[in-house]
């Protein structure tokens, strides 16, 4: 564009020049200042892209230093500040989805509902539900658990279960309630209503069983889930060696088996004392071996309860070949001995009855495998043996036996479908089968506790 | 009462014991270090040098949510200084069991003997959804932090933290041990980075979800997994639906734990043609993976090799 204005000027002053060729001088002089003003004009204009090279370059560098991260050097107040405050609302943020909301200090509570279908062909004389077809709500449970402070935990276990003499209406009543210390150092005290962890499998809820059914040598011996109101202390012997000493004192053991009729007067010797002692052994990194030794004992002479468990679990947990495929096989051996008194109402009106001591000793146990074939099945067999300690059974023809084969579909860890079939030969010696379809969902809050590992 | 029958139980558990076994494995002032997982077991070794004794309670192949409680462990515990685990959740369903039963004071939750080693991540996948409905959900996110290729500098950080805190005596040593494996992830990192290059925008399929840090790292786009949801078995419908899907995006990995089944990895494989990579999530979860570097080294080296077609 310079350049045309250049050439046209020089054009025109040309022109004029052949049209008045007396006055070259002044001509000359004008042309001359002409060519200066427009040499003038070209340095403003390249003033102008210059100018706007400069101000390109200066956006450049700051895109530059904000797509590399690198120091904002450079970079504008305004950026730099938006960053800033970006920075602060990420902190903010995080701040906001950490943080602890009021509700947390209540309590958890998980539930457990536990269902069943049960056909049975013996009498009812021998079970607690109807013979023939039953359904069942076995069990509604509510679990609440929480920290009391940084010196105690405590948990809660509501219970309803079906009342058969009631229609079935479900009664619910206070299966444990307990509290515990968690300051000690390698000792745990417990107290209030709980399950003590004699043997095995007696302190496990039923929902939590491996099979449907409690074994019936436990039923008879312990009386159901190992219930007790009382006090216990439990260590972990700090050794490099597992070895864990419990003991305890309580009113009674067993969810069924109050060994005092309550409202009698109890002294020392009619609680019940407890005392057990569980060790563990690793052989490689695939097999566990636990065994132990518990004890329970009514000491006084009228009413004597004296109760021996010996468990053992073998646990083979292979590692690498499979998520979850394991063999759990356990076993529980008992021996136990009763002396109670018993009445004999009068033969002929207005005479005392008479009181009788009668003592009986029996042995008993079960052992049970389940396989776990993968995340959601197990299968597995059980045979539970015991001799019927009750004073009025004949002792020749004592010996109960079921045999039991069971299989376990699992949805989720939350919820299972479970198929058992008992046969039962009872002492008197009639014989039965049994079988259930357990459904079982568990809900809420939960925890994985060392007792049901 | 007849004090032998209640004394019984004790008499014999004391029979049963092995004859070593009140001997204690600690020596001097030696702080005794039990790690949740390998890997922290590794770290605390390359930080703690001669002032630790380590342990770790799982091995490599185990299912890290489901390690099995073994009563040893509780032992372990029982004679622990520290603790280091992962957190978000990581160890929920077997080691507060452990610490409950050990009564430990010095390693309970909270304490200063529980280190935690993903303190300060930003978890990734952190649910909008909590329920049950959606599996074994983690609600603080996902918790396999130690996968990340570039969450090495920030576990070691949290661990040296921690070993400082319970014995400040050896701060010194503890510092320098840290800067000198730092330098050594330094290094690492730049390798990793490079072969990232490699690996950006490969799609893949996993068993469970725990390649999060590790695809992120790496550029890699996680299409689905075998799992339908967190920890629930896979049905036949799902596999059907995920292989369908697999076809249409053009997934040609698939990663196998190795917790995880092989054969449902092959099986979709076989009908997608994909290839199975077995990639470790803990340290000693095949054979290469002696050291947490070892095993980042190995995940990324199976990865760039399941690539070359």
């Amino acid at each position: 564009m310079a350049t045309r204005i250049v050439v046209l000027a020089l054009l025109l002053a040309t022109w004029q020049a052949l049209l008045a060729e007396e006055d070259v001088p002044a001509r000359l002089q004008a042309m001359q200042a002409q060519i200066e003003k427009l040499s003038q004009r070209l340095e403003a204009q390249q003033q102008t892209i210059d100018e706007q090279k400069r101000k390109i370059q200066e956006q450049q560098n700051v895109l530059v230093s904000i797509t590399t991260k690198a120091p904002i050097a450079g970079a504008s107040d305004r950026v730099l500040e938006r960053l800033e405050r970006a920075e602060r609302q990420s902190a903010d943020a995080i701040k906001i989805a950490s943080r602890k909301k009021p509700n947390d200090l209540n309590m958890s509570i998980g539930s457990a509902i536990d269902t069943s279908f049960r056909c049975y062909d013996g009498t009812s004389s021998h079970t607690d539900r109807p013979a023939g077809s039953d359904f069942t709500v076995r069990g509604a449970e509510l679990i609440f658990y929480a920290d009391v402070d940084p010196f105690f935990k405590t948990y809660m276990v509501l219970n309803a279960t079906p009342d058969l003499a009631n229609n079935d209406e479900a009664v619910p009543s206070l299966e444990e309630a307990a509290m515990y210390t968690t300051s000690l150092s390698h000792v745990t005290v417990k107290g209030g209503r709980f399950f003590m962890p004699f043997g095995r499998l007696d302190m496990i809820h039923d929902h939590d069983l491996p099979f449907t059914t409690r074994p019936p040598s436990l039923d008879n011996y312990v009386g159901g889930e190992s219930q007790g109101d009382g006090v216990q202390v439990q260590a972990l012997i700090p050794i490099d060696h597992f070895l864990q000493v419990t003991g305890g004192v309580f009113n009674k053991a067993g969810a069924s088996f109050p060994i005092q009729p309550v409202g009698t007067r109890r002294d020392g010797e009619d609680l019940t004392y407890f005392t057990k002692a569980l060790t563990s052994f690793d052989y490689g990194q695939d097999h566990t071996f636990e065994w132990g030794v518990s004890s329970l004992q009514v000491p006084d002479s009228n009413t004597r309860r004296d109760l021996l468990n010996m468990e053992i679990t073998y646990k083979w947990h292979p590692q690498g070949i499979g998520l979850r495929e394991r063999l759990v096989w356990g076993t529980e051996l008992m021996r136990n001995n009763l002396r109670s008194t018993m009445t004999i109402p009068p033969d002929v009106a207005d005479n005392p009855p008479t009181f009788v001591q009668k003592s009986r000793t029996g042995s008993g146990g079960y052992t049970y495998f389940e396989y776990f074939i993968d995340r959601n099945w197990s299968i597995g067999p059980r045979v539970d043996l015991f001799q019927n300690v009750d004073p009025n059974v004949d002792p020749r023809h004592n010996l109960e036996q079921t045999y039991t084969a069971f299989v376990t579909y699992r949805f989720s860890e939350f919820s299972r479908l479970r198929f058992e079939y008992d046969r039962h030969e009872y002492f008197d010696g009639r014989k039965a089968n049994e079988a259930y379809l357990q459904w079982t969902v568990f809900w809420g809050a939960h925890t994985h506790n060392f007792d049901l590992r | 009462m007849k004090a032998t029958t209640l004394l019984l139980p004790l008499i014999l558990a004391l029979t049963m014991l092995p004859p070593n076994a009140g001997a204690s494995e600690k020596s001097g002032k030696k702080l005794m270090v039990i790690a949740s997982i390998p890997d922290f077991a590794d770290m605390a070794r390359e930080i703690g040098g001669a002032h630790v004794t380590v342990e770790s309670m799982a091995n490599g192949t185990e299912d890290v949510h489901a390690v099995a409680v073994r009563p040893s462990l509780a032992a372990k515990l029982a004679r622990a200084d520290v603790l280091i685990e992962m957190g978000l959740e990581n160890e929920h369903a077997w080691l507060p069991a452990l610490v409950e039963v050990c009564s430990n004071q010095k390693i309970r939750s909270g304490r200063q003997g529980d280190i935690i080693a993903s303190e300060g991540v930003v978890p990734k996948d952190v649910p909008t959804n909590v329920g049950r409905s959606q599996g074994e959900q983690h609600p603080a996110g996902n918790p396999h932090v130690n996968l990340g290729p570039d969450m090495g500098r920030l576990m070691a950080q949290n661990i040296a933290k921690g070993l400082t805190a319970n014995a400040p005596e050896y701060k010194a040593d503890f510092e320098a041990n840290l800067a000198k494996y730092l330098e050594k992830l330094d290094v690492k990192e730049k390798e990793w980075r490079e072969a990232a290059a490699k690996l950006k925008g490969v799609k893949f399929v996993s068993h469970h979800p725990d390649m999060a840090y590790f695809a992120d790292f790496l550029g890699l786009e996680e299409v689905g997994t075998v799992e339908p949801k967190p920890g629930i078995p896979p049905s036949s419908s799902h596999t059907a639906a995920l292989i369908e899907e697999m076809k249409t995006q053009g997934v040609k990995v698939i990663v196998r734990e190795p917790q995880y089944s092989e054969k449902l990895a092959n099986e979709i494989a076989s009908k997608t043609g994909a290839k199975v990579v077995k990639l470790t999530v803990m340290v000693g979860g095949v054979p290469e993976a002696k050291t947490w570097i070892d095993m980042i080294d190995y995940n990324i080296q199976a990865m760039l090799e399941a690539i070359k077609g």
